[in-house]
């Protein structure tokens, strides 16, 4: 699905990201693990065409994105949930996930089934659709954001932090979804966790990014038991 | 008390005028954090080419059709220098600050004004009022208001303004680009994320802007002169107003625009001489920025640094 080899991103002279090998195949839920400035969002945001990679590749499903648009990137089956769930805080909850399916406007069938697939998953968003999103919850907020990202039909969704600052409870629920989407719609999913507990018990496969480069990599199960992940992420 | 009337009828007509042009202010400036001083030579230029376009036209061409015939090229016109100036001056330089951009925006001002000096010869140009039934004579006709004569043509100004804004609001608020637009302003990258061709809604944002401002342009010059500073004090005044409404809000300008053409004439009405009127913008723009600096339909932002 996803195959991303010799990549860096690069801020000026900052180097976020070096060498980075990566790869999620269909179906999987991967998850990148690394402490604060490793490099987690800049790998997603060079995935999503937000910051440009500076070498390597990175190919969904054999389409090279390193040398699209952002905006066409969508379009080749990628929803990026970014950092801070970046809903549009003055558009209803209704025209925010409107806006989800802005890159299939010729599919209002397709359109119509992810909307009630939305509101299945997440009731509450039926319940407030005319409410302005800036005035939802933080855990709302996050909801809208993934109701959002399924409304394009994605083959991938990445995941930056869905859990950052949510009540424990909440935070078990959006996993449990995020499952649950990975399960019945076959979506693939990438996800960056700052929470590696929760993180590694819902995942397939894990790498850990350090200081912009891959140190470990393993099923999560592996990676549950490695000591080093244990001591660094773990709190074991 | 029939005087007021005037002022007040005449200060809504001014008025749309400003709202007209405050629009286009205030829309750019949601989109991308400008203020774009060069929008007031986009209503000089859409003047310009309403007069190029009356020149072009056989002297045989009914008035009823050559006006709305100069009111599209105008506005055509304004949206053309917009869209140029966009891709040209602002776009290279997104990046760069809200400083840089600023400062280009001067720029441009400076250079569209001087280009039209030069190649005007700086002679203000001004419809002819003969033969009877012209297009210049039928612009300066004029209908009794209590004692004064209130040119005709203005209604057209309150005429355009509802029929601009409507279409505005509805392109805004109804249609799927309008939404685009709204979310890139709220949130550019997130935007991009959706699979909104970020580029593309701004360029049409200026197009939508200076078209506006072509047509204001257009609708004052017919009764009055067509030279090459006379987009100053307009795109200053249309400025005010969107501040006055607060600064990117669409409602927000309109009303600006139509209370500051009202305030500007009931200042003359109650005894400030005409040449002191422009005063009242600024004072009403220094009274706004020290009491309430949101504008009035408005809110509060906070920065986070």
């Amino acid at each position: 699905m996803l195959n991303i080899t010799h990549l860096s991103v690069a801020y000026g002279p900052v180097r976020a990201l070096t060498d980075v090998a990566l790869h999620v195949a269909a179906g999987e839920i991967v998850t990148l693990l690394g402490a604060n400035g490793a490099g987690k969002t800049s790998l997603l945001r060079a995935i999503s065409g937000l910051t440009p990679a500076t070498r390597g590749s990175i190919q969904l499903e054999g389409t090279e994105l390193t040398r699209l648009p952002p905006a066409q990137i969508v379009r080749h089956g990628l929803a990026h949930c970014p950092e801070g769930r970046r809903i549009f805080p003055e558009l209803t909850v209704a025209e925010n996930l409107d806006l989800g399916a802005y890159c299939r406007p010729t599919d209002p069938a397709a359109k119509r089934a992810n909307l009630a697939c939305a509101f299945a998953y997440f009731p509450v968003l039926a319940e407030r659709r005319q409410q302005k999103a800036g005035t939802l919850s933080g855990g709302e907020q996050q909801m809208l954001a993934l109701g959002r990202a399924l409304m394009s039909s994605p083959k991938l969704i990445t995941l930056d932090e869905p859990s950052l600052g949510l009540a424990p409870r909440m935070v078990d629920l959006l996993f449990d979804i995020i499952r649950q989407i990975n399960r019945a719609q076959r979506t693939t999913v990438l996800l960056v966790e700052q929470n590696a507990n929760e993180a590694l018990l819902h995942a397939d496969r894990g790498y850990v990014l350090e200081n912009g480069q891959i140190t470990l990599s393993g099923t999560a199960t592996e990676l549950r038991g490695n000591p080093r992940v244990q001591a660094a992420y773990l709190g074991v | 008390m029939q005087d007021f009337l005037f002022y007040l009828v005449s200060g809504l007509c001014i008025g749309s005028i400003f709202a007209l042009v405050a629009v286009g202010y205030t829309l750019v400036y949601g989109i991308i954090k400008l203020v774009n001083f060069a929008h007031g030579e986009f209503y000089m230029v859409g003047a310009y080419a309403s007069f190029g376009t009356y020149s072009l036209l056989p002297s045989s061409t009914s008035p009823w059709l050559a006006i709305p015939l100069m009111v599209l090229a105008g506005g055509t016109a304004g949206a053309a220098i917009a869209g140029l100036t966009e891709r040209v001056a602002y776009k290279p330089i997104r990046r760069s600050g809200r400083l840089a951009a600023l400062l280009t925006a001067i720029g441009v001002s400076f250079l569209l004004q001087n280009l039209f000096a030069f190649f005007s010869q700086a002679r203000p140009l001004q419809y002819p009022t003969e033969p009877h039934g012209s297009v210049g004579e039928i612009c300066q006709r004029t209908v009794l208001l209590g004692t004064d004569g209130l040119v005709l043509i203005r209604f057209a100004y309150i005429g355009a303004a509802v029929l601009f804004c409507a279409l505005l609001w509805y392109l805004v608020l109804r249609t799927r680009f309008g939404r685009a637009m709204r979310a890139v302003s709220q949130d550019a990258d997130a935007a991009t994320l959706m699979g909104i061709d970020v580029d593309r809604v701004i360029r049409h944002t200026f197009l939508i802007g200076g078209g506006l401002a072509g047509v204001a342009g257009t609708l004052i010059a017919l009764q009055g002169v067509t030279e090459p500073m006379m987009g100053f004090l307009p795109g200053l005044k249309a400025f005010v107003a969107a501040v006055l409404g607060g600064i990117g809000n669409i409602a927000g300008a309109v009303v600006g625009g139509l209370l500051l053409g009202v305030i500007e004439s009931l200042a003359v009405w109650a005894g400030v001489p005409t040449g002191y009127k422009d005063v009242a913008a600024f004072v009403i723009l220094i009274l706004v920025l020290v009491i309430r600096p949101q504008g009035l339909l408005g809110r509060v932002t906070r920065v986070k640094v």
